[in-house]
């Protein structure tokens, strides 16, 4: 198939309403291939060799814009019809990046050594003093080349560095990495390990989901809001630090399930200590959920129309806060069957609905949680494969939203692997979400994001 | 009910460390220790280490703590070599580092022992980040023992840098130290930051901390937990003495 | 009486001398002797302030020019004469860039503006009075439309000619009413005939004085034409203009206003909100310009409010046969004329010497000047001070006497008086908070900091001269001392606040040296003088402070900005810094942004209301009709002389009615 009808079938799909989930490309024996993968319920990958200039796809899908200009400066891959020539992933001086309207308008260099305890990134905010008249997302700073470290590490030892992707949440990247590559096997894991996967992503959405919160919370100066918040997030990790020795469960989740028999010290432990983490978590949240102070800061800000979000492909409790139906959850039966009745959505598309879409997830993963435990499917931990060649695809619904991995495994080894996290694919939203607001905005909408830049930048 | 009030009925959740002694569970994976073994035990330990923190010796190997991340995958694979343990003081201090950890001591203690930090995050996986906040909340609180975070380097004692330093990050880095007033420390926060980590050697990064920065105490972990944090700040302030100095 | 006349004739041949001779030196010619004039003025002024009225009368009893000198027109003409001599000493050097071709016209203009200012402050008769206006009037369009190089400088013209043909409308149409009730002409005599009005023809004729001199320091509405004046003239003549002929409006309201006796009390309400909402309105405009000499330029209409609700105090003591608060309104309005005045005029001088070296006044395009040209950037920092009020300057002083005189609305005994007097108050101490951000603007942006553009970096200094640091040295020096020996001041005119409040109100403003008070015992009082010395003494006790507390050596440091190198577009702009303000204040302002689709540029106007725009539509349906009667203009003579015969039928048959009249 030549390129033009392979893009005209990829905007017919996207006409019809797919979503645009992730464009990526790869290198086998010297060609250079781009995966475009479409979400129509079903993840669908097209591919295709690069055959001289690329169409863009940002006409049709804005949240193309992102992966095609890291394709672009990742594998000199020409795009045509892109409208914005900045660099993204290469971090260069920020003259080069600035507009310079007129003499009124002075840029703040908002990063990338920003106040507080914060991951590294630059905001360049133009500004006319205090409404956003242009900000460009330079970011990439902490780029480590992860997905090049995959490249040649034993499968074994490889989710070790997914875990590294975003040591945060490395639950779900150890999940959706493991994942992957069981598919290129079509391995299913034994129903307690998938137990055990279960609830510790189900603890991590918890403890990340509070954590988005508290910020929040101290975004407003709401200290002891921010402090209960904190400490109901301390107490997820004395538990999973209990269950797992490790605070963020690192080093449990491996390809084939998991690399010890976690679920009945998880079990013993919540049997005495979730209680009272959950009634910390809901003390907390009911309380921020009630202070009227900090819905007034929420309310209406960074808001996020319902096409906006669908256009650029959001994800998570971004997408969920705008009122668009997208949990992984639901839809894969792979951590657990299919989540039955209704995911948390909200439909303002404010700071606030993003807010109580996290609060009622927090809850909800309680629940499963709860359920995860109570079931206690017996068997092995983990089930004994060979790996062979292939490659496959892998998607985990991650605190921040979707999470997908790519894994071609070539003579035995992992020669590709390739990760789109919710974090990467909720950005592009964040300049849509500015208009209207003012500088001292931006913290909050920064935080009902709740991204997580290591994700972003790998 | 009023934040105030929820706050009171949650009781008194503050740890006393480092004035008075405070543990891990026994089943954090905080310390591995090399048990004396055959040779090719090590050798296996040392194979499935990916950050080769493991150096197979003649009766037992050494373990660079700087680098190992804590997966514990050394004690699973070979437990007739390897051990862990649920330490977590594993701060270490840099040779040389004694007169910055006295010139802090004595200021701090000019000041009722109150200092700044100013982190910067390098090139971390985020999870750092949240166990430096952590050290804030209300169960290690570590405003009590006046450590204050401060946003402009020109306030800061200590400069706590998490993560391997990555090419972008290098002049930032530099220019936040070099904002910084004399005396300063500088505490490298993570395994990443200590050794590279897993990406240590890489191409695409420029490697520790302390190959941009003058590092004078280190705190390993994938993240460092909490009180390991503390412990590392109460030895970067001189207060206590770090169970090991490296040569 | 002589010194007066040489200032006078001095002026006519500066206009001569710098029309007639060749370019350069016809400028240096022109300049010379506007300081003379200025000198001779000054001089003219102590005899003036002396406190004997000195006259002068030439001609035959009908047909004949009144000069008169007494302690009102003499503290004008030294105002006048201490501004002339500032604007001459910087302008004699060497032409400013913005000055058109040799600058011949600019000098010739000012010599005319300075002639008919003080003709129309030393005029006993209101047709030379009405003459020097008219005269005025015509040297702003001189200066205005020929003398400068601004590319607008014809539709500046265009609005000022219109707004003081409106003005001077007004004025000739109240003088002749009140001459023909005076049955003369003579000053005294037209404004004592006001007695002998109804009220309502005594308001029509003070509105009518309002409307007049109000235009000429900008009263709103007919502010407009002000900002387009400043800025279209040369620095040098604004700077005359707006420190020294601002106060002929000034002059006609001390003259013609304030001792009328006939005035209602609405009248004197009318006049404090007009001035109150000139004043709020004038520096909210003026936070959002963007642009130094268009700041100035509003801020001069704040202060021509500021005064005008002096005056408005002064009426109403007036009304009310307060001698006293009489005295100390208009005391307190001489503070703030001359405050303003010179520091007005030092800012336009500072302004010209900016606009040489970096060839543009936008603010967001200077800065880092404070290193390149230090006597400049601390002259506009004590103008920009003294305009913002700030303690011990003129301004200050001027300020706190004109607010204190608004605080005595308790002794007015009218709830209608209390309430204007208030809210007048709390506008201008508005007025005041607004004016600081203003002026911690024009520093802050347009000196400080690093250069905001290339021209601004490489600021050329080649137009410095002795004479302009002198000028400016000389501007700073009276900055100071009209603060800090404010109460000097007030004794110097205190023959002329006593004349108009014909009891010893300003002797009673003077405390013991340097006090100043309200002439009200028990009530609170400043000393200008010591306020200065104790901030100097607590700025010398801090720094020795600090050094002696301080670690010996500091660091210099790159700034800190988030770890990225430092750049001089990150700092913050002069649109950026009054945005705040300018939100609060936007129903007033209405500052109009414009972002272009792809968001490539960016423009915000501060457009007043009352501008251009409001004009023009006032004047659409005159011009309507002017329209129609064009066609009547046919330029045939047959048709002139049918026009003639009909009117000559009409007045025949109507002439007995109206000689009945």
């Amino acid at each position: 198939m030549n390129s033009a009808r392979f893009h005209v079938r990829l905007v017919r799909k996207l006409t019809d309403g797919a979503r645009l989930a992730w464009i990526f490309a790869d290198r086998v024996d010297g060609l250079t291939l781009l995966h475009y993968v479409l979400d129509d319920g079903e993840l669908h990958v097209l591919t295709t060799p690069v055959d001289g200039v690329v169409p863009s796809l940002t006409t049709h899908a804005p949240g193309a814009d992102w992966y095609e200009r890291e394709i672009s400066e990742r594998f000199a891959v020409v795009f045509d019809g892109t409208a914005e020539r900045r660099p993204l992933t290469r971090t260069v001086s920020a003259e080069r990046l600035i507009r310079h309207k007129s003499a009124e308008v002075s840029t703040v260099l908002y990063g990338p050594v920003r106040s507080g305890v914060i991951e590294s990134a630059r905001w360049i905010v133009e500004t006319a003093g205090e409404d956003f008249i242009d900000v460009y997302p330079s970011m990439f700073f902490k780029h480590r080349g992860v997905e090049e470290r995959f490249v040649g590490v034993p499968i074994d030892l490889a989710p070790f560095v997914a875990e590294h992707v975003s040591g945060a949440t490395a639950s779900s990247h150890a999940s959706a990495f493991s994942r992957a590559v069981e598919n290129t096997i079509n391995l299913v894991v034994p129903e307690r390990a998938r137990a055990t996967r279960a609830v510790l992503v189900e603890l991590e959405r918890i403890h990340q989901h509070l954590d988005s919160l508290a910020k929040l919370a101290e975004d407003a100066s709401l200290s002891v809001g921010a402090a209960t918040t904190f400490a109901a997030k301390e107490r997820i990790h004395r538990l999973l630090c209990d269950a797992t020795g490790s605070r963020f469960a690192r080093g449990v989740i491996c390809v084939g399930g998991t690399r010890f028999d976690a679920l009945g010290r998880l079990r013993e432990i919540c049997a005495r200590d979730l209680d009272a983490a959950e009634r910390h978590a809901r003390s907390a949240i009911d309380g921020l959920a009630a202070t009227q102070s900090l819905l007034d800061r929420l309310i209406g800000t960074g808001h996020l129309s319902k096409a906006t979000v669908k256009e650029y492909g959001g994800v998570g409790p971004v997408a969920r806060g705008s009122g668009i139906a997208c949990d992984v959850r639901m839809r894969e039966g792979y951590l657990y069957t299919p989540l039955q009745g209704e995911e948390a959505r909200e439909h303002n598309g404010d700071a606030v609905s993003r807010a109580l879409v996290r609060i009622a997830e927090i809850q909800r993963s309680f629940q499963l949680v709860r359920s995860a435990l109570d079931a206690n499917p017996q068997g092995d931990h983990f089930i004994c494969f060979d790996v062979a060649d292939g490659e496959a695809i892998a998607r985990v619904e991650s605190p921040q939203g979707e999470l997908l991995y790519f894994v071609r495994i070539d003579g035995g080894k992992l020669a590709r692997v390739a990760v789109r996290s919710a974090s990467y694919a909720n950005w592009p939203l964040f300049v849509p979400s500015l208009p209207g607001n003012i500088f001292t905005d931006f913290s909050f909408i920064e935080h009902s994001f709740g991204a997580s830049q290591a994700e972003v930048d790998r | 009910m009023s934040w105030m009030a929820r706050g009171l009925r949650g009781g008194v959740l503050t740890t006393r460390y480092p004035l008075h002694p405070d543990e891990m569970p026994d089943s954090y994976r905080g310390a591995f220790q090399s048990i004396a073994s055959a040779n090719q035990e090590q050798e296996r330990g040392a194979a499935v280490c990916l950050s080769g923190a493991i150096f197979p010796g003649a009766d037992r190997a050494t373990i660079d703590r700087a680098r190992c991340f804590q997966c514990g995958q050394c004690a699973r694979e070979v437990p007739e070599a390897f051990q862990t343990s649920p330490a977590f003081e594993l701060a270490v201090v840099q040779a040389g580092a004694e007169a910055a950890r006295e010139r802090l001591h004595a200021r701090s203690r000019a000041f009722g022992r109150s200092v700044h930090l100013r982190h910067v995050d390098a090139g971390s996986d985020g999870s750092e980040e949240q166990e430096l906040a952590a050290i804030f909340n209300p169960f290690y609180d570590a405003n009590r023992l006046g450590i204050f975070l401060t946003a402009t380097p020109r306030h800061a004692d200590v400069l706590i840098v998490t993560g391997v330093v990555t090419k972008p990050m290098r002049q930032p880095l530099l220019r936040t130290f070099e904002a910084m007033p004399e005396p300063k420390t500088v505490v490298a926060l993570g395994t990443s930051a200590c050794s590279g980590g897993i990406f240590a050697g890489s191409a695409t990064v420029i490697g520790p901390v302390s190959s941009v920065l003058p590092v004078d105490v280190m705190i390993p972990g994938a993240p460092p937990a909490p009180l390991s944090i503390l412990h590392g700040l109460w030895v970067a302030l001189g207060h206590v003495l770090a169970r090991e100095t490296t040569a | 009486m002589t010194p007066l006349l040489v200032a006078l004739g001095l002026n006519v041949l500066g206009t001569i001398a710098s029309v007639f001779s060749p370019g350069r030196i016809g400028r240096a010619c022109g300049f010379a002797l506007l300081g003379l004039a200025g000198v001779s003025s000054i001089v003219a002024a102590t005899q003036g302030l002396g406190g004997t009225a000195q006259r002068l009368r030439v001609g035959a009893a009908d047909m004949h020019v009144a000069l008169r000198l007494d302690a009102t027109a003499g503290f004008y003409v030294a105002v006048l004469g201490v501004v002339a001599v500032l604007v001459a000493v910087f302008a004699v050097g060497r032409r400013t860039a913005d000055e058109r071709r040799t600058g011949r016209t600019a000098a010739a203009s000012a010599c005319a503006i300075l002639f008919a200012s003080l003709l129309a402050c030393a005029a006993d008769d209101v047709l030379l009075f009405v003459f020097a206006w008219e005269l005025l009037a015509l040297a702003f369009y001189w200066a205005i439309a020929y003398a400068g190089t601004d590319k607008d400088a014809a539709r500046s013209a265009y609005v000022t000619i219109a707004v003081t043909h409106i003005a001077g409308a007004c004025i000739v149409a109240a003088l002749l009413f009140l001459a023909r009730a005076a049955g003369g002409f003579g000053v005294d005599a037209v404004v004592a005939a006001g007695s002998s009005l109804t009220p309502a023809a005594a308001g029509v004729v003070l509105v009518l004085f309002l409307i007049g001199f109000g235009a000429k320091f900008g009263m709103m509405p007919l502010q407009g034409w002000l900002p387009y004046g400043y800025r279209s003239a040369p620095a040098v003549v604004a700077a005359l203009m707006a420190g020294g002929s601002l106060n002929v409006g000034f002059y006609g309201v001390t003259r013609f206003v304030v001792p009328f006796p006939n005035a209602p009390l609405w009248f004197a309400i009318l006049t404090i909100a007009i001035g109150a909402l000139t004043a709020f309105f004038g520096i909210a405009w003026a936070a959002a310009q963007r642009d130094i000499r268009c700041l100035a330029a509003f801020s001069s209409i704040e202060n021509g409010g500021i005064i005008l609700a002096a005056f408005g105090v002064a009426i109403a003591g007036g009304v009310l046969h307060d001698a006293l608060l009489i005295g100390f309104a208009v005391g307190a309005a001489f503070i703030q004329i001359a405050a303003h005045a010179v520091a007005k005029a030092t800012l336009f001088l500072s302004s010209s010497s900016v606009g040489d070296a970096c060839g543009t006044l936008m603010l967001d395009k200077l800065g880092g000047l404070s290193r390149s040209m230090p006597v400049t950037t601390t002259a506009v920092l004590l103008c920009g001070m003294s305009l913002a009020a700030l303690p011990p300057l003129a301004g200050f002083v001027g300020e706190w006497l004109v607010l204190e005189s608004l605080m005595q609305a308790f002794r007015t005994g009218n709830i209608v008086c209390e309430v204007a007097f208030s809210l007048a108050g709390a506008l201008i101490g508005i007025a005041a908070g607004i004016a600081i951000v203003t002026f911690t603007k024009l520093i802050g942006i347009g000196m400080l900091g690093a250069p905001r553009s290339k021209a601004a970096a490489e600021a050329n200094l080649q137009h410095h001269s002795l004479w302009r640091g002198t000028a400016l040295a000389l501007g700073c020096i009276a900055i100071v001392s009209v603060g800090i020996f404010a109460a000097g001041l007030l004794r110097c005119v205190a023959p002329a606040v006593d004349a108009l409040a014909h009891a010893p109100a300003a002797e009673m403003m003077i405390g013991t040296f340097p006090l100043v008070a309200p002439p009200f015992a028990g009530f609170s009082s400043i000393s200008p003088g010591g306020l200065g010395a104790a901030l100097l003494g607590f700025t010398f006790v801090f720094w020795f402070i600090s050094r002696l507390f301080a670690r010996p050596r500091g660091r210099r440091a790159a700034v800190w900005t988030s770890g990225e190198a430092y750049r001089s577009w990150t700092q913050y702009t002069g649109t950026g810094y009054a945005n705040p303000t300018r939100v609060i204040l936007d129903a007033g302002v209405r500052t109009v942004r414009e972002i272009d689709s792809d968001k490539h540029w960016y423009i915000s106007r501060a457009r007043p209301f009352f501008d251009i725009s409001f004009y023009r539509a006032i004047a659409a349906p005159f011009l309507r009709v002017a329209d129609v009667v064009r066609a009547t203009q046919s330029g045939a003579i047959a048709a002139y002389l049918s026009y003639i015969l009909v009117f000559t039928i009409i007045m025949l048959v109507l002439f007995p009615s109206i000689h009945n009249w």
